[in-house]
């Protein structure tokens, strides 16, 4: 579509701009939060920062998992590291790597924080699908992650050749359903957290695997791996549905059984 | 504490262009910033200007950085390096 914003004097690349206003809104919506909660607004900055930052390396370190050969895995982190701006090494993300980082940056983060699990996993459960719905406007902006070939209502045909979608194809916009699919979920979650509903953050997780699961089928984008008949989303969606559901009917137990007591 | 973010909140604005100086450097200034705000004393201001200089040299830094398929990195080749990319 338009990867760039184009400002004469200097063109800001879509996509990052799109992440960048999506984590700017979600600061804001959290720092709202925080005052719903009563909790500590640069706890949140920091548990916040250190997430984000696991949560890019880990997406980058799964889009190299599955776009290159294992045994290249090791050269291509390097020349990453080294080339940022190379080609091949900076194009693409895969969002579950980033999930996964950010999960183990939210470890560090309460631990540098002096904060306990569950004082902000339930802010996570909303702003991450609100961050990743921009993200995925930035997809489309970008012409990556792109769906199935397509002739309907609604078709996107990209003429920027830069983008990785086939120029002049009419596309399903994959992209903005999942973008619509996710601003949604976030702002159910939103209500739920408001009403001061607990665990937000595995109904997140149980939730958007069954969105991914199903978006996955109008994907067509080809640097994605396989796991048998699966896609590497696909496969992760269903580990993260079964962990979604086991950890939130551990928390219905163990909260029946201290009501009991 | 307030000191170091300044300093990094400093030197990620500098080098935001780079990508990973804005990013990384960036990322340290918002944490030792946020920390030193939340401690308080009277070095709360300059744990306040590097927390704010480390925002925004993240943001640039994640704008030059993520580079999906398509975006800076592709494109700035194709188009001939990062001087076209920024109309140099």
């Amino acid at each position: 579509m338009f990867p760039f914003l184009d400002l004469h004097f200097i063109k800001i690349p879509m996509y990052g701009l799109s992440i960048v206003l999506g984590i700017t809104l979600a600061v804001f919506a959290g720092h709202h939060m925080c005052r719903l909660k009563g909790r500590n607004f640069y706890d949140f900055i920091i548990i916040s920062t250190i997430s984000i930052a696991f949560g890019f390396i880990f997406a980058k370190l799964l889009y190299i998992l599955v776009s290159f050969p294992l045994s290249q895995f090791f050269k291509v982190v390097i020349n990453t590291i080294i080339h940022p701006r190379d080609a091949e090494a900076a194009s693409g993300f895969v969002f579950y790597g980033g999930l996964i980082g950010g999960l183990l940056g939210y470890f560090a983060g309460i631990k540098i924080a002096g904060c306990k699990f569950f004082d902000f996993a339930d802010f996570y459960g909303v702003l991450v699908p609100l961050i990743h719905a921009f993200g995925r406007i930035g997809c489309f902006c970008a012409g990556c992650c792109y769906g199935i070939p397509y002739d309907g209502p609604f078709a996107v045909y990209y003429k920027n050749p830069v983008s990785t979608a086939p120029v002049g194809i009419g596309l399903f916009p994959v992209q903005l359903l999942e973008s619509f699919l996710l601003f949604v979920l976030a702002a159910v979650l939103f209500v739920l957290f408001k009403k001061g509903k607990k665990f937000i953050c595995f109904v997140y997780i149980f939730s958007y695997s069954i969105i991914r699961f199903i978006i996955e089928f109008f994907r067509f984008d080809s640097e994605r791996g396989q796991i048998g008949i699966l896609s590497v989303s696909q496969f992760i969606s269903v580990i993260f549905f079964v962990c979604g559901i086991i950890l939130y009917a551990v928390y219905l137990i163990i909260k029946k059984y201290c009501r009991s007591k | 504490m307030a000191i170091a973010a300044l300093v990094l909140g400093i030197l990620s604005l500098v080098s935001f262009w780079t990508g990973y100086g804005g990013f990384g450097l960036g990322i340290l200034a918002i944490i030792f910033g946020a920390l030193g705000l939340k401690k308080g004393g009277p070095d709360a201001g300059k744990a306040k200007a590097g927390l704010i200089m480390g925002i925004i040299a993240c943001a640039g830094g994640i704008i030059v950085l993520v580079a999906c398929v398509g975006c800076a990195a592709c494109v700035s080749q194709s188009a001939g390096g990062l001087q076209n990319l920024f109309n140099l």
